[in-house]
Parts: structure tokens; sequence; C-alpha cells
């Protein structure tokens, strides 16, 4: 898959609600009117839904030993496509960057727009842990 | 209860087996422990604080080009040089590259001095394999299909 079509897959504006929808966030699908406000304010399913997103991500891409496919995998775009939807996953990501090192800088750098990872430590994910975990704080978000 | 996604870093032996099905008690044995700071291709350089990966950017971002063609540039930089087959050969180390069908590079194993092989499990753990099947299969890594060595 090439980076053209990856960012295809990354939803914006009204194509996000039918996004989620097609990654079964039922919880707050439930609810007769779903709105975007709905889901941002729903703390606790969306704490539910990003564990359950995550740990199908890390569950389907340990094997690999490129990135690309850990960034591809459908659960992952879906966390995305929850942070580009103004839904506060941020704070679930660095909260799980907290417990060890993981493969969210391209879901973090492509919800927030920034980059606080040097280019140099790009392959370091001890750095690139500490990188964000620093940035969250200097944010209050942890 | 919110469930830790952290949690699933405890694996098992049966979910090597669900992404190698090949693999068998057997044919394999495990030389360490889990470890996400480092990839198959690191590992054949003796790195294990790094990954190596040329499927992003130096700013994380993907790039279009996810073939063996930049692997095999790399391990060329260290004295590798493209041959024939996998076959043990004295005077020389062996590395062979996995693609899948539609030519994409999954993972690279270095042969040992006794005719086995080394692989970095993606975020599991270092393996000696008997065999390069051991870790084939179309669905995840592809097949053995690039081998290169170098003089020892």
């Amino acid at each position: 898959m090439t980076y053209l079509e990856i960012n295809e897959k990354i939803p914006e504006g009204e194509k996000i609600l039918g996004f989620l929808k097609t990654q079964s966030y039922t919880r707050i699908l439930d609810k007769p009117k779903f709105s975007i406000q709905d889901a941002q304010a729903d703390t606790n399913g969306i704490a539910i839904k990003f564990n359950e997103l995550a740990k199908n991500w890390k569950t389907e891409t340990a094997g690999y030993s490129i990135v690309s496919h850990k960034y591809t995998n459908k659960n992952y775009l879906a966390i995305i496509g929850m942070g580009l939807a103004g839904i506060p996953v941020v704070p679930l990501i660095l909260k799980d960057l907290e417990r060890g090192p993981e493969f969210w800088h391209y879901a973090l750098k492509n919800i927030t727009n920034e980059n606080p990872v040097p280019k140099e430590d790009i392959n370091n994910l001890v750095k690139i842990q500490k990188a964000w975990l620093d940035w969250g704080r200097k944010k209050n978000l942890i | 209860m919110i469930k830790d996604p952290a949690s699933i870093k405890e694996m098992t032996p049966g979910q090597l087996h669900k992404w190698w099905p090949n693999l068998s008690s057997s044919n394999h044995h495990i030389t360490s422990s889990q470890n996400i700071l480092y990839n198959c291709v690191a590992w054949i350089s003796d790195i294990t604080d790094e990954n190596i990966d040329f499927s992003q950017d130096e700013n994380g971002d993907l790039v279009n080009d996810l073939s063996a063609a930049p692997y095999v540039s790399y391990f060329e930089k260290s004295g590798f040089k493209k041959c024939s087959n996998a076959d043990l050969e004295t005077g020389f180390e062996k590395i062979a590259l996995f693609e899948t069908p539609n030519g994409n590079f999954e993972h690279v194993a270095r042969q040992l001095e006794n005719g086995h092989w080394t692989s970095k499990l993606g975020e599991y753990e270092d393996i000696e394999h008997y065999d390069l099947q051991s870790l084939e299969n179309t669905r995840y890594y592809g097949h053995a299909v690039i081998f290169m060595q170098r003089p020892v």
C-alpha cells in the first residue's frame, strides 16, 4: 500500500462518521442521532473503544517487522480517524506510551500535526517515547 | 472493566504458531526474550536498540517503495552481494530476504555456522530456525527469494 493510498484511507470531515461506523463504534452509534459531540463527550466509551482498537492493532501486527503494516492496520487507522474527528484519543495514546515504547509516532503525528521527534531518532522507540511524553506533559495531556 | 492494551505483550508459543504455521518444536528454538526495540534488519546488523526500516522516511511518514531494493542496498554497504542460493558454504555468511508475492519486503534471516538460521520475529523473540521454510507462508512473510553472502 502506498502513502497516497493510506492517506485516502484516513477520512476527514463528514467521511469520518461513516468511517467510524464501519469500525463498529456501536456504543455511541446505537444512539438515535449520532454526532461527533456525542463521541467527544463519552469519555468512558472512548476509552473502551480505544483499548479495543489498540489491543486488536497490537495483536494483528506484532509479528510484522516493517512499520508500514502497523501503520496501515484498520484498527490503527480507526484510532487516527477518531483523533481527526476531535475525539480525545491523544491522552489515551500517551497513557499507553507511558507503559512502554510503542509504534504510536505515526498516529500522534497525523492527529496532532506536530512532530517532536528529531529525524535522527526516528528508528529509536525509546527516544520516540520520551519525545512524545515530554510533548504531552508540556501540553498538559498527561 | 476497561482492558489494558499493554496486556497483549504477554505472548505465548501458540501465538508464534499462529503467525508462522510451519514453526514447530522440532524446527526451531527461542534464543531471546521479546523485544519491541529492534527488528529483523537491525538484528542482522547486531543492533538491538533500534529498528532499521526503509518503509518510513526520516519524519516517520510511509514511503511508496516497499520493495526489497533499499534493503539490498543497505546490506551491500555491509559487504553482502547477491548469490544464487541459501546453501551453507565454508567461508561465507549468508542472509535470506523474504518477499510477499507482490514484491514487498517482509523479513531477513541470517545463516549460522551450523547451517541453521537466526531471525528476529517482529516484536516477538529471536529464534534459531533450522530451515527457511519454517518461516515461509503466503499470508505474512512470503518466501525467501533473495540470497546474499559476504566473506567471513
